[in-house]
């Protein structure tokens, strides 16, 4: 059964969906955290095709909005890295007691992946997975700012406003526009301080990094490998994967709704892999 | 708290609405008015393509959040196989799923989805909007069902490439010679000469949109009569769905300026399908925009042409109908 609703937290409305299961393979449950901006868009098929996999394995799946995005309460310019904290910490108190789990399990795409190890600790999270995670946050808004330029060419045919142009435009308005979305200042400046490879979350594993890479024998992304070392490599449980699998966090030929291919890995791990109570329930 | 284009953000009358339609429970989300406004009147947002209710950089709940505004109440919902919703896709080729969306692949969960807000809200009059698939998808729902009173539409495709064939040989004169403009523009772009001689560059477009440009400067002339011709590519199912709304229903069409769909539809749908017709529409074109009109000017732009449209053929006014 999928059953939408909204979360409340600071006054304000989370978007959520929860999957629940016919028979529950034990008490844990996964809360499902999205990546930022129009990554968010490319996922979102894929994000809910995975969450109905979980819910078939037995395990509750809770889906969400940050503020700012999706359904969610705020325009996108008035969330930033503590509204995120708070809607993760609302979303966790909420699932857990809807639910009754005894552990719980976060997992992301990208950002989404960023942030669930970030507040793993907040949250005493049983485990995380992550598919390509971002180890800085200041290499992804450099990306993100090279989108705006090729928006740019394909509008004029030349970048009428280089970077710097645009960061001193952010200065002073406060916003920048990055594919539409408009991030605030402050998130830029917040976003731009994470890095996961220098400075390690508070949460030490287990986890699964899951590197979808172009092509099989391939090695995986440089973030993955630093998010994987700096974040996860001291706990024996975790792990490192690679699967050939297209970006699906970017615009494709193909609908990326996901399949077992994908989904596999991340069920696996939150199944039988990640530490869990072990007793059937419900 | 700022805010954007007047559009208030925080703690909005919205409501989680779910409906059946062919079997398939599809979500989506009713926005009540926040002013007075037109009576029973609504706003039915369409997705794009294959995307979710939301739409790319939010538009759809920015548009919400400002028809209500306007006194409208509002209901964006996904199709099936997109987004939250139940069902699959036959397939997921992106070019073919585009080409069933075209040819209405999405009409029946429209009209349901009609149906639903209706019954969850009591709108009697209704606006389709949407954005290039969910716009083509408004037209075909104002044909099937006459609650529909108005088409807001963005980028409206009226063609069908044929995945078979050669793009350059299917698009119009003018979006040619757009094409050959931005390669000329790149004369004397360094970078540009190096994807030309590394083998990066789509020598078949610069070729062709060469010689049409030649072929023009040399030969016949244009091809605007006086008399209606479907030239070839056109979408008969559009133009059926148009030739059963035209007059009937109200419409304000979109565009940004180098959208490839814009040229379509002037060069080969009003040039030629309507030559010696009336136009019974409303036409905007928005500068400096891409498809999903992302810049902040364009944005800006989109919101201000709708108010303006809506206050002229509905009434309505910012902060609510005196």
């Amino acid at each position: 059964m999928e059953a939408f609703d909204f979360i409340p937290v600071e006054g304000e409305n989370l978007f959520s969906i929860i999957y629940r299961p016919a028979r529950r393979l034990n008490g844990a449950g996964v809360i499902m955290i999205h990546p930022v901006c129009e990554e968010k868009l490319w996922v979102g098929r894929a994000s809910t095709n995975l969450a109905r996999a979980l819910c078939d394995a037995g395990v509750p799946v809770l889906r969400f909005d940050l503020r700012g995005y999706g359904d969610s309460d705020r325009a996108h310019h008035d969330m930033n890295l503590s509204t995120a904290a708070a809607d993760i910490r609302a979303a966790a108190e909420h699932f857990r007691t809807s639910e009754n789990l005894t552990d719980l399990h976060l997992f992301g795409f990208r950002f989404g992946g960023t942030l669930a190890l970030r507040h793993a600790a907040d949250v005493a999270a049983a485990s995380v997975a992550v598919i390509n995670p971002l180890a800085s946050g200041g290499a992804y808004l450099k990306k993100a700012l090279r989108s705006n330029l090729t928006t740019q060419m394909s509008i004029f045919g030349e970048v009428r406003e280089d970077r710097e142009t645009l960061l001193a435009k952010m200065e002073d308005s406060g916003l920048l526009n990055i594919d539409g979305y408009h991030l605030s200042r402050e998130f830029y400046t917040d976003c731009s301080q994470i890095d996961l490879s220098k400075k390690p979350v508070d949460w030490r594993g287990p986890g699964l990094v899951l590197s979808l890479v172009r092509s099989e024998g391939a090695a995986a992304d440089g973030d993955s490998r630093r998010v994987f070392e700096a974040c996860l490599a001291s706990d024996p449980a975790s792990r490192l994967t690679t699967l050939p699998y297209s970006p699906i966090w970017s615009e494709q030929k193909i609908f990326a709704t996901g399949c077992p291919q994908l989904f596999d890995p991340i069920v696996d791990w939150f199944t039988n892999s990640a530490p869990s109570p072990g007793s059937e329930v419900g | 708290m700022q805010t954007v284009y007047g559009v208030p953000a925080l703690n909005l009358a919205e409501r989680i609405v779910t409906f059946e339609s062919d079997g398939v429970r599809l979500p989506g989300i009713v926005t009540s008015p926040t002013a007075t406004g037109p009576d029973k009147l609504g706003l039915l947002l369409l997705s794009p393509g294959l995307k979710h209710r939301v739409g790319p950089h939010r538009l759809h709940l920015k548009l919400a959040r400002f028809a209500a505004t306007r006194g409208l109440h509002v209901f964006r919902f996904d199709f099936h196989g997109t987004g939250d919703a139940e069902g699959e896709l036959p397939g997921r080729e992106v070019p073919d799923l585009h080409e069933r969306i075209q040819n209405g692949f999405f009409k029946g969960d429209a009209v349901n989805a009609l149906r639903a807000f209706k019954e969850e809200t009591g709108v009697e009059r209704v606006i389709a909007c949407g954005l290039c698939g969910g716009a083509i998808t408004a037209l075909y729902l104002a044909d099937a069902d006459s609650m529909v009173d108005g088409i807001i539409g963005f980028q409206l495709p009226v063609k069908v490439l044929d995945q078979e064939s050669d793009f350059a040989d299917q698009i119009s004169e003018e979006y040619s010679d757009f094409i050959l403009m931005l390669y000329l523009k790149k004369l004397f772009n360094p970078d540009a000469w190096r994807n030309f001689f590394t083998g990066k560059s789509e020598y078949g477009l610069i070729r062709k949109t060469i010689t049409r440009r030649l072929g023009r400067l040399f030969g016949a002339g244009g091809r605007e009569g006086g008399e209606r011709s479907i030239p070839e590519g056109i979408n008969r199912i559009f133009l059926q769905a148009y030739d059963n709304v035209a007059g009937r229903v109200k419409m304000l069409w979109i565009y940004s300026e180098q959208e490839r769909a814009r040229y379509d539809f002037e060069s080969e749908f009003e040039k030629c399908c309507l030559a010696g017709s009336e136009r019974p529409y409303t036409k905007r074109i928005i500068e400096g925009s891409n498809h999903e009109m992302a810049p902040d000017d364009a944005q800006e732009h989109l919101f201000a042409l709708i108010d303006d449209w809506l206050e002229h053929e509905y009434g309505t006014r910012p902060g609510g109908a005196e």
